[in-house]
């Protein structure tokens, strides 16, 4: 029987200093990288989640993230400004927050985070429409008309229906099959885009170096598959203050070293961690699932870990992560865009269920993330199928990734909170 | 020959009557200013033979009438005449009172106008903002109610404040919860204030950027009066922004203008 | 039909004849024993449906007050998908007998996956159309066309010729023909059908049957030309100001009326419920499958796509430019939904583009119900502006 307190008491909360460490030392290895490479007169390429990323690294291009780049403003504060800049030009206000964060540090870098532009001006961008049409695809097309001189170059994948690929492994990504012709169609537009590349260094392909980036991204990707194996264990290990970090390595920059020494060390230390029985609360009071992007202005996780509710399981940064095999690196990338936001959910649904079967859950916070229909339109509906599959309540939380306005902590924390009483 | 314009406004109603004199010129006879009730026919009857008196004429001398704002049909239906929109009438009334004007930015009660003007006077571009965004009257209404301030002293405490708030811009909903929310957390009200001065200056002035207005601003409405708004918006826009004396009057004096044509 | 019929009998007329609200036309198709489908997504090779003998049924919904649909959708969404939400959750299309949409959109993928959650129709298929304008996304996307018509034959238990696909695109065309010719008698002073009127012609294209829908736009024109040989000039105190409308799903007729009520006339669009539908014709020159990826993938204008290094902005604005030029539009009217992902990407760009061009736009943002004093007063100012510029 449990018992029914009134309310969650702060406890003492464990979060990883050492990881926090490693990762800021991390991401100062790949600022080095961008800083040294443009230095040296590369190319900079604006790259989308989901897309080929990897190639970055074969083709030492300077590789920057719009999407990432918002991100950091929203957790610097930094973000309504720029929101707002976007908003007041007439992009729409229901478009994602992801644009409207990009465009205004593009239209007004002077009160953006490390001079606007998201960070770099580019040559290219690199137009996947590989996850979503708005969040890449469009906005591609946005920074062209804003960019008079920008190359945008267009890949182009199927969206992934149950008919195409079966089922899928999740989060691994590995479908029960891929047809010729789909495959076929995403690899020559993989080899078209090596070709552009090739083009713009002025280099031509070096088939070791591919293979070795690929063999770095391999280990990375299996390490964060296992580091997130490992996240569902009883007690979870690690706070989702720093595993919120881990989307900027599963979808950009699994092709480091940096990111594998990284990952290889955070993933020594969990599992010593886990070893010892030890979590991120001093006591589990309820474990729940977290789907949907993270708000990334937020500190609602350790607001909760605090309180001892922790989170196992969270779909949107598994998500990130996608097994790269070395052996065959261009179906690796065409795996990688058969993402939650790329494929029915019939495909990967099963698989979902399984994990969060094994994860021991109470319940769930689905975060609606205000702009982007392919989660938002959805979620209701994995509300009722978590209910129905497996018997755990969910409460849908609005919540854009970027604007703080739309989820004051007070208020979300109001609605968890009923929510939390009906589990206890 | 006396042309009339009445402007209908959420929060106030305007007429302005106005004659040509001899070498073909335009002068302004009388204006009068009342506050828009439930029965805006009522209103407008009112405000018409109010002016009638104060000019000292009879309706027969009135030669056109014309009606713009809000309530603009209910002039027409009231007391005749055309109606014409309040970007022409704004656009108007500020050309005749500074033949040089460029651009004409209106703030009233329910919307904000940024208004581009050609070397002619004649309106070449306009914007208004969305239903929802700071900007208006009714923003500024909102926050004096919260913080319980009157919206006369807001433009001095902009002035006299050097640390302002940032706040929110686009949705006053939004801006409201932020207002609450630095209150709780213990900001004092004149940063609040000078804040929410600043935001509402950076809307207003954003439409005016879409629009292409830069220079050689004219500032229309009742917000207009506040000295502490026009100098924040001057420093939005970097450039001077004449007021004129009465800055409320400015649509209908354009719709007078109009009725004389 | 009788020669002194009014204009406005004329949509009457239409309405009578050929039932009114859409759906029942369709839905009379589905009694009388034929297929229906319903069309989530617009630019659908429907040609291959009509080869397989399925009446292709475009979906709008129009409830004008949403209930049902908030328990799915969130607030932000766009009136689109919310009423056609409204419209499957209240069981009014519980009688299609299946969803076709395409990946171009993701609300419209979004949309289908939920209708098909709501509906469970015997039938479903999401059409993988390319966003990429290129000779390889045209091979992969005719092997794409070529999977519909085996789905098609597998669902009707029929089998479909090449001369059956040739014989739809020719039905086809020939729809595309007249709706042109009745754009393009709007460049006339004395046009009698309303902008309004115009959008019911086109919404009824898709979803009817396409050699009936191109009965009643040929009558329509016979009976225009009649009635412009018996009409007096009209005199106009104030000469109306020509518009261009812009915008993605508009079905709201409302809208136009209110545009049209402000001192001006509807003479062109680029709308998809509009001239982006029937603008340009298929090939009929060449192998069917090869000209409809070719259509549908090059030939519709399409902000959604683009060639390689290049921008579809672009292509719109000349498209838009072309249009303007040819019907002597004075303005264009931009008709943004709150919650169009499309326009809300590419409107300012849209509006740059014009303004290079100095032609003047207004935007007016669509929320339901229309809040009819807010487009007033925008129109309104337009029209003066516009006029003033002639003067």
């Amino acid at each position: 029987m449990r018992e029914v307190p009134r309310e969650l008491k702060v406890r003492s909360w464990k979060p990883l200093e050492e990881v926090r460490k490693l990762f800021r030392e991390m991401f100062q290895r790949h600022l080095s990288r961008l800083m040294e490479l443009k230095g040296r007169g590369k190319p900079v390429g604006w790259f989308w989640a989901c897309s080929p990323t990897e190639l970055a690294y074969v083709f030492d291009v300077v590789n920057v993230f719009p999407e990432q780049y918002s991100a950091y403003c929203a957790s610097k504060g930094a973000s309504d400004k720029l929101i707002d800049v976007a908003i007041e030009y007439h992009y729409g206000e229901f478009t994602c927050d992801y644009l409207k964060c990009s465009i205004g540090s593009i239209l007004n870098s002077e009160i953006a985070p490390l001079g606007g532009h998201c960070g770099m001006k580019p040559d290219f961008v690199l137009d996947s429409r590989m996850a979503c049409y708005s969040g890449h695809h469009a906005m591609s097309e946005v920074f062209a008309n804003l960019y008079s001189n920008l190359k945008r170059f267009i890949i182009d994948a199927p969206f992934w229906t149950e008919d195409k690929i079966g089922k899928i492994e999740f989060p691994a990504k590995k479908p029960e099959k891929i047809s010729k012709e789909d495959y076929d169609f995403v690899v020559t537009q993989l080899w078209d885009f090596m070709h552009f590349l090739e083009g713009l260094t002025g280099e031509k392909l070096d088939e070791e170096r591919m293979k070795r980036v690929f063999e770095v991204a391999e280990k990375t990707s299996r390490n964060l598959i296992e580091i997130a194996d490992l996240m569902i264990s009883k007690p979870t290990p690690m706070s989702q203050m720093d595993y919120r970090g881990f989307p900027l390595i599963g979808f950009y920059i699994t092709a480091a070293d940096y990111a594998l020494e990284f990952t290889q060390e955070v993933l020594e230390i969990i599992k010593k961690r886990v070893k010892r029985g030890e979590g991120v609360a001093e006591e589990e009071k309820l474990r729940l699932l977290s789907q949907g992007i993270i708000p990334w202005y937020s500190e609602l996780y350790k607001y909760y870990e605090e309180r001892g509710v922790v989170f196992p399981l969270n779909l949107y940064v598994e998500d990130t992560f996608c097994l790269i095999e070395s052996s065959k690196p261009l179906e690796s990338l065409v795996r990688r865009s058969m993402s939650l936001w790329n494929c029915d959910a019939d495909t990967w649904i099963e698989s979902v269920l399984r994990r969060a079967k094994r994860a021991d859950l109470d319940g769930a916070i689905l975060f609606e993330n205000t702009g982007c229909r392919l989660f938002s339109y959805g979620l209701r509906r994995f509300k009722e199928t978590l209910w129905e599959g497996l018997g755990i309540p969910s409460v849908i939380v609005e919540a854009p990734q970027c604007d703080p306005r739309g989820m004051p902590l007070e208020r979300a924390i109001t609605k968890i909170n009923a929510f939390i009483e009906s589990l206890l | 020959m006396y042309g009339i314009g009445i402007d209908v406004g959420s929060a106030y109603t305007k007429a302005v009557l106005a004659r040509i004199i001899e070498d073909g010129q335009v002068e302004v006879v009388v204006h009068d200013v009342i506050p828009t009730k439930p029965d805006m026919r009522k209103c407008v009857r009112e405000i018409f033979e109010r002016t009638l008196k104060m000019g000292g004429i009879a309706k027969e001398d009135v030669r056109a009438i014309v009606g713009t704002g809000y309530g603009g049909k209910i002039v027409q239906l009231e007391v005749g005449g055309s109606i014409a929109s309040e970007i022409t009438c704004h656009a108007r009334g500020a050309k005749y009172l500074f033949p040089n004007c460029k651009g004409v930015i209106d703030v009233g009660g329910q919307d904000a106008k940024a208004i581009k003007l050609d070397d002619e006077g004649r309106v070449i571009g306009f914007e208004m903002n969305d239903k929802c965004a700071a900007g208006t009257g009714r923003f500024l209404e909102v926050m004096s109610k919260v913080l319980d301030v009157g919206i006369e002293e807001f433009g001095e405490i902009y002035l006299k404040t050097e640390r302002r708030a940032s706040i929110t811009n686009t949705c006053t909903v939004f801006a409201q919860t932020e207002v609450i929310s630095l209150i709780s957390q213990g900001v004092p009200k004149e940063e609040i204030i000078a804040g929410l001065i600043e935001a509402f200056a950076s809307r207003v002035a954003g439409l005016a950027k879409i629009v292409g207005i830069t220079r050689d601003v004219v500032a229309s409405g009742g917000v207009a009066k506040s000295v502490g708004f026009v100098k924040a918006l001057e420093r939005r826009l970097g450039c001077e922004i004449w007021v004129p004396k009465e800055p409320i009057i400015v649509g209908a004096l354009g719709a007078a203008l109009l009725a004389l044509k | 039909m009788k020669v002194d019929v009014q204009a406005k009998d004329l949509i009457d007329y239409i309405e009578k004849e050929f039932g009114g609200e859409a759906a029942k036309t369709a839905k009379e198709v589905h009694e009388r024993g034929g297929k229906v489908l319903g069309l989530v997504s617009w630019n659908i090779p429907e040609e291959v449906l009509y080869a397989a003998g399925v009446l292709p049924f475009r979906l709008f919904g129009k409830a004008q007050l949403i209930e049902k649909a908030h328990t799915y959708l969130p607030s932000w969404s766009c009136s689109f998908s919310r009423r056609c939400l409204e419209e499957a959750l209240s069981g009014e299309y519980d009688w299609l007998d299946g969803l076709i949409a395409s990946k171009l959109e993701d609300t419209c993928i979004a949309l289908f996956y939920l209708l098909k959650h709501i509906l469970k129709p015997k039938f479903s298929y999401l059409l993988q159309i390319p966003v990429l304008k290129s000779e390889l996304s045209k091979e992969y996307f005719v092997k794409e066309v070529l999977n519909l018509k085996n789905r098609m034959e597998e669902f009707m238990g029929t089998a479909i010729s090449d001369d059956d696909l040739r014989r739809a695109i020719k039905v086809y065309n020939e729809n595309r023909r007249w709706l042109k010719m009745l754009y393009k008698a709007r460049k006339r002073e004395d046009f009698p059908l309303t902008g309004a009127d115009v959008l019911k012609v086109v919404i009824l294209s898709m979803t009817m049957p396409k050699e009936e829908h191109s009965k009643v736009v040929r009558k329509i024109l016979e009976e225009i030309s009649e009635l412009r040989a018996r009409r007096r000039q009209e005199s106009n105190a104030d000469k109306k100001v020509k518009v261009h409308v812009s915008g993605t799903e508009v079905t709201d007729l409302e809208i136009l009326q209110i545009i049209e009520d402000c001192g001006a006339k509807i003479v062109s669009d680029d709308l998809n419920t509009g001239t982006t539908y029937f603008w340009n014709e298929v090939d009929e020159g060449r192998d069917p499958y090869d000209a409809l990826a070719e259509h549908y993938l090059f030939k519709v204008p399409n902000l959604l796509m683009s060639k390689q290094l290049s921008r579809a902005v672009d292509e719109r604005i000349e498209y838009i430019r072309s249009l303007v030029e040819e019907f002597e539009a004075d303005g264009v009217v931009f008709l943004v939904d709150r919650g169009c992902e499309v326009m809300g990407f590419a409107y300012p760009h849209l509006r740059d583009g014009l303004r290079k061009l100095n032609i003047p736009s207004v935007r007016l943002d669509l929320d339901y119900p229309l809040p009819r004093e807010h487009y007033v007063t925008r129109m309104r100012a337009f029209v003066e502006m516009v006029r003033e510029r002639s003067a």
